[in-house]
């Protein structure tokens, strides 16, 4: 059981690590731009930046055609409050 | 006094409580006095030395939890009398013992609420982690692979960040097991004793 704790957390370990020697890596090979870490999807207008760099055509990218795919969700809806109609007066007997 | 006069005499001061409870209490004081009978005691001699039948009662009604030895004392004076008060005083104890479980099942349920935020951010965790290998793919397939190694780099550290929270979420997740046990014991202490907890009994002999 505590090996398993261990390989656990070693393997947990590992991945942090890993991902802090890809990640820098990335960094370094972008001539150190901050762009490289940042992901802008915008459905309004269509626009998608992946590391700095725009995207014409998001056929074939995993999560992003799905994304694009759905389009522009429309909350405005939700989120706009209209008054709720007033109730007749009642009549005179 | 005999052994059968102490257990008889016991048995009518501690009417008031459940018949399952007198038996019980009286069966521990024979096998008491029959211990000390069998360390060379004549009976009379273990007799005396478990107390008078008054204290002896006194003492395993100071045993139990607060609300059942109020109800057994008042039984004790009158069993009218118990119902008379149950039945005037309801609208004040039954409002009382429904914000006392109230409060007692929302401390319960705010307990589990901690271990489960704990959880909730590592399982976000995990799944932004997943969410950046997705774009790291991404990144390959538009070839900026600079963004790829970024991406990829966030996905697994994210990932490792969640093993780490989930492995402190489980350490929490005991921790809290414990606690809401030690809590929900607290809570039904007024009302009730665990069998582990029975000391009265033996304190008194010891006494």
């Amino acid at each position: 059981m505590i090996s398993a704790k261990k390989i656990y957390l070693a393997v947990a370990g590992g991945l942090v690590a890993a991902g802090v020697v890809l990640a820098g890596i990335g960094f370094i090979a972008s001539d150190f731009d901050p762009a490289v870490f940042t992901t802008q999807i915008d459905m309004r207008d269509d626009t998608i930046v992946l590391g700095g760099v725009e995207v014409d055509d998001p056929t074939g990218l995993p999560l992003i055609e799905q994304l694009a795919g759905i389009g522009e969700v429309d909350t405005s809806g939700i989120t706009a409050s209209e008054a709720p109609a007033a109730p007749e007066a009642p009549t005179a007997p | 006094m005999t052994r059968d006069e102490f257990l008889g005499r016991l048995g009518e001061l501690l009417a008031c409580l459940p018949a399952e409870q007198v038996e019980e209490t009286k069966a521990f004081y024979a096998e008491a006095i029959a211990d000390r009978m069998e360390d060379g005691m004549s009976e009379e001699e273990a007799v005396a030395a478990m107390g008078t039948p008054g204290e002896v009662a006194e003492a395993t009604l100071d045993d139990l939890p607060a609300v059942p030895r109020a109800i057994a004392r008042t039984r004790r004076r009158s069993t009218a009398l118990l119902w008379v008060l149950a039945i005037v005083g309801s609208p004040v104890w039954v409002p009382l013992l429904a914000a006392f479980a109230a409060v007692a099942v929302t401390v319960y349920i705010c307990i589990w609420v901690l271990a489960l935020c704990v959880w909730i951010v590592a399982a976000a965790l995990g799944g932004v982690g997943v969410v950046e290998l997705l774009l790291a793919v991404s990144g390959v397939t538009i070839g900026h692979f600079p963004y790829a190694l970024a991406s990829a780099g966030v996905g697994l550290g994210l990932v490792g960040v969640a093993l780490f929270v989930g492995a402190g979420a489980w350490a929490a997740s005991k921790q809290i097991a414990r606690l809401s046990a030690l809590w929900a014991r607290k809570a039904a202490s007024p009302f009730w004793k665990g069998k582990g907890e029975k000391g009265g009994a033996a304190a008194h002999l010891a006494a």
